[in-house]
């Protein structure tokens, strides 16, 4: 491991030199955030290219980031990068993400060209942050992805100025999130201390090889639990978790609905990238070691909430990963269930799609408590656990995207964000009704689309990973988020409304059809061809488990 | 093929080609309904033609032998027409190992028969068998060579095949089960085509008539004064129906050709239903006559009652014999060959069990294929054979099936003479006929018996008849049983000589009457008389037809056709009686008696119809000769009714001498069975036997005419009187044995009472059954969509109603304010450090 | 100063925490709050550079620590800014600093 304070030898030019094309896409990306900075200088007019030019600028990404042909996992920039294929399965998706995310603005016809700079330069900025993120491997580089990620996020919420709720959502979630961000660097001080390091492979090092002591020393395994509760806080902030959600139905409420997508979909993928990669790091540790606590079997609680297998050694080893899927799972479950629970009352579509992602953010949760709870058991379990999580995220991604965007277009027509007023739009806009159907069917988890692959691929790896009681509790959500997405069906198809005010040049727009249907069928195509797709996710398992 | 077959299928088709024709055409042949009649009566005359052609052929290639030639020997040959030596070399017979004569007594009777055996294939067959000549000489062991010579014994092999001369094939296979084969096939021997010939004959001279006799239904418009559609006094207005009355006459013929072709008893018992359909079609033809769609559907379940005897024969048949077919082909060895064998079998056994030992061969399975039973069972040949008569008796009308036929006049004249006098009620004398090798001794006798019993109480019923449809009906009756007698005793020739002649001169007096009817309007004889002055042609044919029913003719010399054809079977009866038996002197007795009867009632008929004062004088005065359409019919079927008895000049054969080549010869005659012997009937022709024959017949005819010339013709004796003297016997007799009444009672009301029940079962229990279910399930829905909407939607509603509280209840965390969240957050990251702890 | 240990410092630093937190949660003022937020951001600086400074079972520590420490500032500061950016144009919206009436979105 490399010092990068190191006085600058030439050695670390070499290095730098191996590992900027890793960077390509990120570098793309930054360039494109000064051409944006560089557009806004000149003639307003210019600014009206942004969107070509993010355009432009995302493409060149993406395909650099498909392009680069990734060599066997390592370090570069002198470990504060790793370079392996969960990342880079993590850049895609983000970098596809931000294609489809600037069609869609071109499409909705938000921002105005007059702010189109700011937002394409903010849009960029926290890609650009979560790409970095997925490829953490250092605490300096999650620090600062974190915020990288975070800030811009914040600019979004608040991006028009002039709105009341708007700014009052952006302050909420600026506030909120910088105190998140306090608590998460603070457990990251700590756990740094406990290890002394700040280079999450040493970290997890000096974990396993200190967790024979840490049984002596049961204030350490306080400290232990406070660094990485605080640590987790941060964690549970981006991915909306409860007790860390208060700010999210607020802010997609205030935002609109083009930054709602983005925080919804982007900044949980990013950060759930990380979330693994620290669980990796700091909590396989545990699982595999040999712990003295000076007890000869697990405490009761434990063994009553998690079964037994042979796959799983209870002994003494894996029982703080235990607890800490544990937690997890309950944290995941009561986020869903809450959710879940109080979408039902909500009438503003943004709101309720707020709480649709706290929900599935409880959902990934579960899953990663499987993770968590795999840790222990042999390799292949765990990849396939690992997998099915990544496999939600791709199917979470098209989903979300969908259901925000048919929000938007919704808005566009209706001038209106309140789900009693689209009542029988659905008979006037046959294409948004039948892909709105397709996304909301998919995040209930039905069949025949890709949403229920992912939601039965998640309980399926949850059942691998015995944890039955998130399974009976994955089904029940399913079962209560059923009422207010088809709610969203029902309104626009059964119910009968007066739209002879609206004018309908806006249906006219095959574009936004086109786009529409194109998501809608990537779902119904994942639902049935999904073999691939999860290969791949079992390749990003497979570089990210190595401990 | 051969020719002749084709010819053959060609007039059994072309009825068809014509009925299809008119029941395509529909409609439009109601206006051109002459159309439609010309194309019926074409294809029956070209069906006649092709006959004819077929028969011309036919004969040119197996010329029967003359009556002196013929040795009336059997067995006969296998094709008529090579090696039939009349006087085979003698010597070759008693010294070649060949044949092996026996004589003696064979199980069945105490009669001297003498039996040829000859080994062939390993197997002992008997080669000829026959009645030893009176005055025979017997030596224990053989017989002298002069016997020997008399018998003209045939050195040729004789294998189990089909009766000589007959051409059988197979046209079409419609199913096959197993060993089963439905075909539809021909069997053409000289029976086969004389009766084309007939039929064919008969059915277009009858298409020409009723050309004359339909014309009314030409009309548009037809008024039916026997029909009364509802109470009021309007006769019935009907549409004419022309058409459709040559279209059922020409599927009627081509039922009967098919019938007469057939070769297995399925196509029979298949055309023998079509035939009955025919006639219940055109019985019921004025079919808005309460009276005739009655007749119809007692014609029709009569008729059906004695199929199901025939389907019971059938049945047994099949499972004795596992083939339906005659005759051997190449599937099956048929039926004929294998009754041969089995009642050669018993014969045998019992023949030579009577012999010195000898080494005898049991004989073994005969040839077919695998599957059949070995030896057919005596007892279910049988029971087939009554089965089937079952049906002829049905078909032909004979006692106690005969209630339909007098009934059966409500038809159109043209109708009951083609279907019920010539040609469909012969089918069961024809169907005996060709069935002839199959049916046993008993069965035989059982036929004799109710031909003759027929033949007698019809005649009887005759007498007391008052329209002249029904006298004829009766006499049909009669006329029949006169031919399943003789069928019965031995005379085959002699049945199917009287079925041919009979037909011709039935359908002339069927004709005649018709004649009458449309000149008069009315067929009671009550009302008609002296005709003869206004309708001299049709008062000359019919005469003749009287005559030849009568059997007039000069003894032993010549006579009308009804003459030879009842000379031949009173010369079978008195054979019968001449061998000493009294049963066959009871027979001969009764035959005579009803001889007597047909000419007393015929005459009858006659006088008081042509004869003598009117007794409704405007009948009389408004009757007027048919038209020539109808006459011409009834001068040809008078000229044939006279000749048709000889022999044709120049060749020296007739009839007869064709249908010997049909005989089924081998087997059958000689059969004793205790008191019931049956004569083989070429010695019929011995001339004692035939002058017997002779004088008894001309007696009874004779008689029969005198007295009723003496008491109708020339009114010397007063009808009336007679009548009210035998007051109690006519009543009977008019009432017909009050046999109608008797059915009725038994079996029709039976037959009412199990439907009523029926009927009230299925109304009252199956139905209430069926709608109790229905109500009870009816109930059970309510019940359970009661549960599902109170209890489990309102379980379900009751649950999402509160989770929809819940929600709204959680709802209220977001206060909004911003404080509160970041309390609410640390303190749960609080608790979720003490979790972590807890556990 | 072998009296003075890494976790006297440590003290220090979760006695800044906790005010800081105490801060946050008390204060109506976003400002303040605000204010709250960098007092925790510098204790975890303090914590950061105190590894730093005892390094314990790795060398590199020393420098890795203080490296993060002046990141950290640069991103409280950054973070500060935007926060205070936004809390501006909150301010020009609803006339008053006071986090409680950001009331709005409920629900």
């Amino acid at each position: 491991m490399t010092d990068p304070v190191v006085a600058v030898s030439l050695e670390s030019v070499i290095d730098l030199y191996r590992d900027l094309p890793g960077v390509a896409a990120e570098l793309a990306l930054g360039g494109s955030i000064i051409l944006f900075l560089l557009l806004r200088m000149t003639f307003p007019k210019w600014r009206q290219s942004a969107y070509f030019a993010a355009f432009m600028g995302s493409l060149l990404a993406f395909g650099l980031a498909m392009g680069w042909n990734l060599p066997e996992a390592r370090e570069a920039f002198g470990g504060l990068l790793i370079h392996d294929a969960f990342g880079q399965f993590f850049r895609v998706l983000l970098l596809g993400f931000l294609v489809l995310f600037v069609i869609f603005t071109m499409l909705s016809r938000f921002p105005p060209f007059i702010i189109s700079t700011e937002f394409f330069l903010f849009v960029f900025s926290g890609i650009l942050g979560m790409c970095l993120m997925a490829r953490a491997n250092h605490l300096l580089l999650v620090v600062l992805t974190m915020e990288m990620a975070s800030l811009p996020s914040y600019a979004l919420a608040g991006i028009r100025r002039l709105e009341p709720r708007g700014t009052e959502a952006a302050l909420k979630f600026a506030v909120f999130g910088a105190v998140s961000s306090g608590l998460m660097f603070f457990g990251l001080s700590l756990l740094s201390a406990l290890t002394g390091s700040l280079h999450l492979a040493g970290m997890s090092a000096q974990l396993s090889e200190r967790l024979g002591q840490l049984g002596n020393h049961p204030a350490e395994l306080s400290f232990l639990a406070a660094a990485l509760v605080l640590a987790g806080a941060g964690l549970a902030f981006k991915l909306s978790l409860v007790p860390f959600h208060f700010w999210t139905p607020d802010v997609f409420e205030g935002a609109t609905a083009e930054v709602g997508t983005f925080l919804s979909v982007a900044s949980k993928l990013a950060v759930l990238a990380l979330f693994i990669r620290l669980l990796t790091a700091w909590v396989a540790p545990l699982a595999v070691g040999s712990l003295n606590l000076g007890m000869e079997s697990p405490g009761p609680f434990i063994q009553s909430f998690v079964t037994s297998a042979s796959e799983i050694d209870m002994a003494a080893n894996g029982v703080l990963s235990q607890k800490v899927a544990l937690i997890l799972g309950i944290v995941g479950g009561i986020s869903c269930t809450f959710g879940n629970l109080v979408a039902f009352g909500q009438t503003n579509i943004k709101r309720l799609l707020a709480y649709s992602t706290i929900a599935h953010g409880g959902y990934i949760t579960m899953g990663l408590a499987g993770v968590t709870a795999a840790l222990g058991a042999p390799r292949e379990i765990c990849q396939q656990v690992l997998a099915s999580v990544l496999f939600y995220a791709i199917v979470y991604l098209l989903m979300n995207l969908g259901i925000f965007a048919v929000a938007t277009f919704l808005r566009n027509k209706l001038s209106t964000e309140e789900i009693d007023k689209y009542r029988g739009w659905g008979r006037h806009d046959p294409v948004l009704l039948i892909t709105a159907t397709v996304f909301l069917f998919s995040l209930v988890g039905l069949p025949p689309f890709a949403g229920f692959i992912a939601k039965f691929a998640l309980f399926a790896a949850l059942a691998q990973a015995r944890l039955w009681w998130l399974v009976v509790l994955g089904v029940i959500n399913t079962v209560l988020s059923l009422f207010y997405y088809l709610r969203i069906v029902k309104v626009l198809a059964f119910e009968k409304g007066d739209f002879s005010d609206k004018v309908t040049s806006d249906q006219a727009d095959p574009s936004i059809n086109i786009f529409l249907l194109s998501l809608a069928g990537m779902l119904l195509l994942l639902g049935v061809w999904w073999q691939q797709p999860f290969h791949w996710c079992m390749q990003a398992a497979q570089s990210v488990l190595v401990y | 093929m051969n020719s002749v077959v084709w010819l053959l299928l060609i007039a059994w088709l072309l009825p068809l080609a014509s009925f299809a024709t008119i029941l395509l055409g529909g409609h439009r042949f109601s206006r051109l309904g002459w159309v439609a009649g010309l194309l019926a009566t074409g294809s029956i005359t070209a069906s006649f033609l092709c006959s004819l052609a077929a028969a011309a052929t036919w004969l040119w290639q197996n010329p029967p032998l003359m009556h002196a030639q013929s040795d009336h020997h059997e067995p006969l040959l296998n094709k008529p027409h090579n090696n039939l030596s009349p006087h085979p070399a003698a010597a070759e017979i008693p010294s070649a190992g060949s044949m092996r004569v026996l004589s003696g007594v064979d199980s069945f009777g105490n009669r001297e028969g003498y039996f040829a055996l000859k080994e062939s294939d390993g197997r002992l067959n008997i080669a000829q068998r026959g009645e030893l000549p009176y005055g025979t000489s017997r030596m224990a062991g053989g017989l002298p060579s002069s016997t020997l010579n008399r018998l003209n014994l045939q050195s040729h092999d004789r294998s189990a095949k089909s009766p000589p001369g007959a051409i059988v094939g197979d046209w079409y296979t419609v199913a096959e089960f197993g060993t089963l084969r439905m075909t539809l096939g021909y069997y053409v021997d000289s029976l086969t085509i004389l009766m084309m010939l007939m039929v064919t004959l008969v059915a277009t001279c009858i298409h020409v008539y009723s050309f004359g006799y339909m014309r009314e239904e030409l009309q548009d418009v037809v008024e039916d004064p026997e029909a009364r559609v509802d109470n009021s006094a309007q006769p019935l207005q009907r549409p004419g129906r022309f058409a459709r009355f040559y279209q059922f006459l020409s599927l009627f013929c081509f039922s009967m050709l098919g019938l007469v072709l057939a070769n297995n008893l399925f196509m029979i018992f298949v055309f023998w239903e079509l035939v009955g359909i025919c006639s219940f079609l055109l019985i019921g033809f004025y079919l808005e006559r309460p009276s005739a769609v009655r007749a119809a559907t007692k014609a029709f379940v009569v008729n059906r009652v004695g199929d199901f005897g025939m389907m019971v024969g059938l049945a047994a048949l099949w499972g004795a014999g596992g083939t339906l077919a005659f005759a051997e082909s190449s599937k099956d060895p048929g039926l004929f060959s294998r009754a041969r064998t089995v009642y050669e079998q018993a014969v045998t056994s019992s023949a030579v069990a009577q012999e010195k030992p000898a080494k005898v061969q049991e004989p073994s399975a005969p040839p077919g294929p695998p599957g059949l039973p070995h030896r057919l069972s005596y007892t279910l040949l049988v029971l087939g054979g009554l089965g089937v008569f079952c049906g002829c008796v049905g078909k032909s009308a004979q006692f106690p099936l005969h209630v339909w036929l007098p009934d059966a006049m409500e038809g159109p004249t043209p109708v009951s003479a083609l279907i019920h006098a010539a040609t469909m009620v012969a089918a069961g004398v024809y169907l005996v006929a060709r069935f002839y090798p199959v049916l046993m001794p008993e069965v035989l006798l059982f036929v004799a018996m109710v031909g003759l019993t027929s033949a007698v109480m019809a005649a009887t019923m005759a007498l007391v008849a008052g329209e002249i449809k029904r006298v004829l009906a009766f006499s049909t009756v009669s006329q029949l049983g006169f031919m399943m007698f003789a069928l019965g005793i031995g005379g085959w020739v002699a049945g199917i000589f009287h079925l041919l002649t009979h037909a011709f001169f039935k359908a002339l007096l069927f004709l005649g009457a018709g004649s009458v009817i449309h000149a008069t309007g009315t067929g009671e004889i009550s009302r008609l008389g002296g005709l003869c002055r206004k309708m001299p042609w049709t008062a000359v044919t019919m005469l003749v037809g009287c005559l030849a029913i009568a059997g007039a003719g000069i003894p032993l010399v010549v006579g009308l056709s009804g003459f030879h054809s009842k000379d031949a079977i009173f010369a079978q009866a008195s054979l019968l009686a001449l061998k000493g038996s009294p049963v066959g002197r009871l027979f001969l007795a009764l035959a005579a008696v009803a001889a007597f009867l047909t000419a007393f009632y015929m005459f009858r008929l006659w006088y008081l119809t042509f004869v003598g004062p009117s007794r409704q004088s405007h009948l009389l005065a408004h009757a007027h000769e048919s038209p020539a359409i109808m006459i011409y019919p009834l001068v040809i079927l008078s000229i044939f009714a006279v000749a048709v008895g000889w022999k044709i000049p120049g060749v020296g054969w007739g009839i007869p001498e064709i249908l010997e080549q049909a005989r089924p010869g081998v087997g059958l005659s000689g059969i004793m069975w205790r008191w019931w012997v049956l004569p083989p009937e070429a010695e019929s022709h011995l001339p004692y036997v035939h002058k017997v024959a002779s004088w008894v017949a001309f007696a009874a005819g004779v008689s029969g005419f005198l007295l009723a010339t003496m008491i109708y013709g020339l009114r010397l004796l007063d009808a009336a009187r007679l009548r009210a003297a035998c007051g109690w016997i006519c009543y009977v007799l008019e009432r017909r044995y009050f046999i109608d009444e008797l059915y009725e009672r038994v079996f029709v009301r039976a037959a009412l009472l199990l439907a009523k029940s029926a009927a009230f079962a299925d109304k009252v229990l199956i139905d209430g059954c069926a709608h109790t279910l229905a109500r009870l399930t009816h109930r059970a829905a309510l019940a359970e969509e009661a549960i599902d909407r109170r209890v489990v939607d309102a379980g379900f509603n009751t649950l999402g109603h509160h989770l929809f509280q819940l929600g709204l209840l959680m709802r209220r965390v977001q206060t909004g304010f911003l404080r509160q969240y970041l309390m609410l957050a640390l303190v749960g990251t609080i608790i979720i450090f003490v979790l972590a702890h807890l556990f | 100063m072998s009296s003075i240990t890494f976790f006297h410092y440590f003290a220090v630093a979760c006695f800044l925490f906790v005010t800081g937190l105490f801060c946050i949660l008390s204060k109506r003022n976003v400002i303040a709050v605000l204010l709250g937020v960098e007092l925790v951001l510098n204790a975890t600086n303090l914590n950061l550079v105190a590894l730093g400074r005892f390094p314990g079972w790795q060398p590199q520590l020393a420098h890795e620590g203080q490296v993060l420490a002046l990141f950290v500032i640069v991103l409280a500061a950054t973070e500060a800014a935007l926060a205070l950016g936004i809390a501006l144009c909150f301010y020009s919206l609803h006339r008053a600093p006071d986090l409680d009436e950001a009331q709005d979105l409920k629900g």
